[in-house]
């Protein structure tokens, strides 16, 4: 009988083991986290199944909010398809570049599809500020905020992330008619980039044609630049005084092999500002400086309005090192202030490391930006200041 | 005391002070002399292309900010400065026939000037395509035989021209040419950069395309070498590296690094074996020509 009992005594000890932390696994996250704050009209599948687990480990973690992993990692654990496409891509939207899926998207609930945070435009806007204009006429999806009716979120094969290149980005809404190949001189539409003349999110005519126009094209004299010749000499056929701005140390002609270097960067029918350039100026500039924009992106600290590259930099020919207007004195055609209080510059004040006059650019990143403060080359505490004062 | 050692060999690290460091078939590059030497007194403001003599000895740094040509011999020894009767308005590129005669790239009138030294003669031409269209040049060079190559930025393309300046071959690239930016005689054949495509083409005595040879990882090539192996030495202007890479555009080692100390680049433009086979960097941006040796 009382070896009965000690068996009974240990099966249950036993049983106790074993359903303890099945219990203590299945306590309720929501006795202390509000429930509330977990819903909406769309639910996350882990949390509509109170499988909190999925996703946070209950004690420690190494990440932030108890994860169980990197953010994009513990994501892409279940989102294989937005992982693939990812991977697709040559370019990514910065949130998923950083790993900030939740940037965007609430982990837990929302009243928005895909669990995004915000609807549509509101969502974009909050980072793409300066995108948030209005327009006379604007292209539909854009005044909806359909953003992603053009864009993908999460990558794509430029910096604009297009679902689709070229003409066929617009064809996917657009109809190529016989009556529109015949506005475009009977061009294979297919072929043609329809960006480069109409503004995807709107202008002052109802073709959305952005908003200067060269005058030839305004005036419908196709054949002035239209040619047998479609070098560079059909721009310096009307601009030759240009040329000359190009006999510098450093120029931009040379960039376009056997083509047309001016079309490289000026659009012959239309653009958004005077030179018939695009309002995002470095979009341009980056076709050829990648590798700037990519040290730039990764850089903590940047120079406000870097996008903007005519800024600083001379377009067609500078004598100076980088390009630069002015020299290496472009600092002073905004920050004059600075000369009252900076350490001393000039021919007075030489870089020990080669003998050269310093200057704000010796100290200061504005280029690529840097991972200090005021985008210095080092920190501001001391190890900027060691490259030249070494007994510091 | 380990500690103490391991923050002075920190220190030297991080001032980069220590010898170029890199290893290659024939060693590690190391740093020689500079052009002007730091204390001769002697200033090149804006370096922008380095011509030899190979039966002299003599180094020519072309100053386009300065409007100069200045000679150097062997041990670095500052010879003379040159301004052509001060015709030279930013001058980019140099080459020197075998007679002593000068050709020079001239941006600042986007002319190419004919220099006879000797005869005190500065003579100014701006060469056209048999189109009549013009050029842009940008850089130049002479072969053994004091044949005449030039760089065209309009076309990309690099011209051998005759006596005349006229253009008797064209070498240019395949699609997706971007253009070229640097190129080097080696014997019969011509070595030329395309660097936004990151492409080498190597061109034979007559001209025909004889390879392609693509490269990756670079940020902004913008000059070549080739060695007697046939190894590629692209400077890498935005890195302050130089990258050597096989016959095959194999990644090799590359050395140097961006910055203002000896063995760092900041913002260099050309590259150029001297006549013993000692690499000379120009560097734009610390005003002097680095010379390593090994």
């Amino acid at each position: 009988m009382s070896r009965i009992k000690q068996l009974l005594k240990i099966s249950s000890l036993l049983l106790c083991l074993l359903i303890l932390p099945v219990l203590s696994f299945a306590v309720d996250c929501f006795e202390c986290h509000n429930p509330t704050d977990f819903k909406g009209r769309v639910v996350h599948a882990p949390v509509a199944k109170k499988a909190c687990l999925s996703c946070h480990g209950p004690h420690v973690s190494r990440h932030e909010k108890l994860l169980l992993g990197k953010e994009t990692e513990l994501c892409f654990t279940c989102h294989k398809e937005v992982a693939k496409t990812v991977a697709d891509s040559p370019m990514l939207h910065a949130p998923v570049r950083d790993g900030q899926c939740s940037a965007c998207h609430d982990p837990h609930a929302s009243e928005q599809g895909n669990l995004l945070k915000k609807a549509g435009g509101a969502l974009c806007f909050d980072c793409h500020a300066d995108a948030q204009k209005s327009y006379k006429v604007s292209h539909p999806p854009f005044s909806k905020g359909q953003c992603n009716a053009c864009h993908a979120p999460h990558g794509g094969s430029d910096q604009r992330l297009l679902k689709e290149t070229g003409s066929a980005l617009c064809f996917g809404c657009h109809s190529s008619t016989k009556a529109l190949q015949g506005k475009h001189l009977d061009m294979d539409l297919r072929q043609v980039d329809c960006l480069s003349c109409h503004h995807p999110h709107g202008g002052d005519s109802r073709i959305l044609l952005r908003s200067i126009s060269h005058k030839p094209f305004a005036e419908g004299k196709c054949k002035t630049c239209h040619s047998s010749t479609m070098g560079v000499e059909v721009c310096l056929n009307c601009h030759k005084q240009v040329l000359d701005s190009f006999n510098k140390v450093h120029n931009h002609l040379g960039i376009a092999g056997n083509g047309n270097p001016c079309v490289a960067c000026h659009d012959p029918h239309v653009g958004d500002l005077p030179g018939l350039l695009p309002a995002n100026v470095g979009t341009l500039c980056r076709d050829c400086h990648a590798d700037t924009f990519e040290r730039r992106e990764k850089n903590l600290h940047g120079h406000g309005g870097w996008n903007q590259c005519s800024d600083c930099h001379q377009l067609h020919g500078s004598d100076g090192v980088a390009m630069l207007i002015n020299g290496n004195n472009v600092c002073a055609e905004c920050h004059e202030q600075h000369k009252g209080f900076t350490h001393p510059i000039g021919d007075d004040a030489l870089d020990p490391r080669n003998g050269q006059p310093m200057d704000c650019l010796t100290c200061h990143n504005a280029n690529d930006g840097s991972m200090y403060r005021y985008y210095l080359r080092g920190s501001g505490e001391r190890g900027l200041c060691v490259q030249c004062h070494q007994s510091y | 005391m380990l500690y103490a050692r391991l923050r002075v060999v920190a220190v030297v690290l991080l001032l980069g002070l220590g010898s170029v460091q890199t290893v290659g078939a024939a060693g590690p590059w190391s740093y020689l002399r500079q052009l002007p030497a730091a204390d001769s007194g002697v200033k090149i403001k804006l370096p922008s292309a380095l011509s030899i003599d190979s039966s002299s000895n003599r180094y020519y740094v072309v100053d386009a900010e300065q409007g100069q040509l200045v000679s150097f011999d062997a041990e670095g020894k500052f010879l003379a400065a040159f301004n052509a009767g001060g015709e030279l308005k930013a001058p980019v590129s140099l080459a020197r026939t075998s007679t002593g005669i000068l050709w020079v790239v001239n941006r600042g009138s986007n002319e190419l000037l004919y220099i006879n030294p000797r005869q005190q003669q500065v003579q100014r031409y701006q060469p056209t395509y048999p189109d009549g269209k013009g050029m842009t040049p940008a850089k130049v060079a002479v072969d053994a035989e004091d044949r005449l190559f030039v760089l065209d930025q309009r076309r990309g393309a690099i011209l051998q021209l005759d006596d005349r300046l006229q253009v008797v071959q064209t070498y240019a690239g395949d699609k997706d040419f971007r253009g070229f930016v640097d190129f080097k005689l080696k014997g019969r054949e011509l070595f030329a950069l395309d660097g936004l495509s990151r492409k080498i083409y190597r061109f034979s005595g007559s001209g025909a395309l004889a390879q392609v040879v693509a490269f990756e990882g670079l940020q902004f090539p913008v000059a070549l070498e080739v060695d007697s192996a046939g190894q590629f030495y692209l400077l890498d202007r935005h890195a302050g590296t130089v990258e050597v890479f096989g016959p095959q555009g194999d990644k090799r080692f590359n050395f140097l690094g961006k910055g203002k100390r000896h063995g760092q680049l900041w913002y260099a433009k050309d590259l150029l074996f001297d006549w013993e086979q000692r690499l000379c960097i120009v560097d734009e941006g610390n005003s002097r020509v680095d010379i390593l040796t090994r």
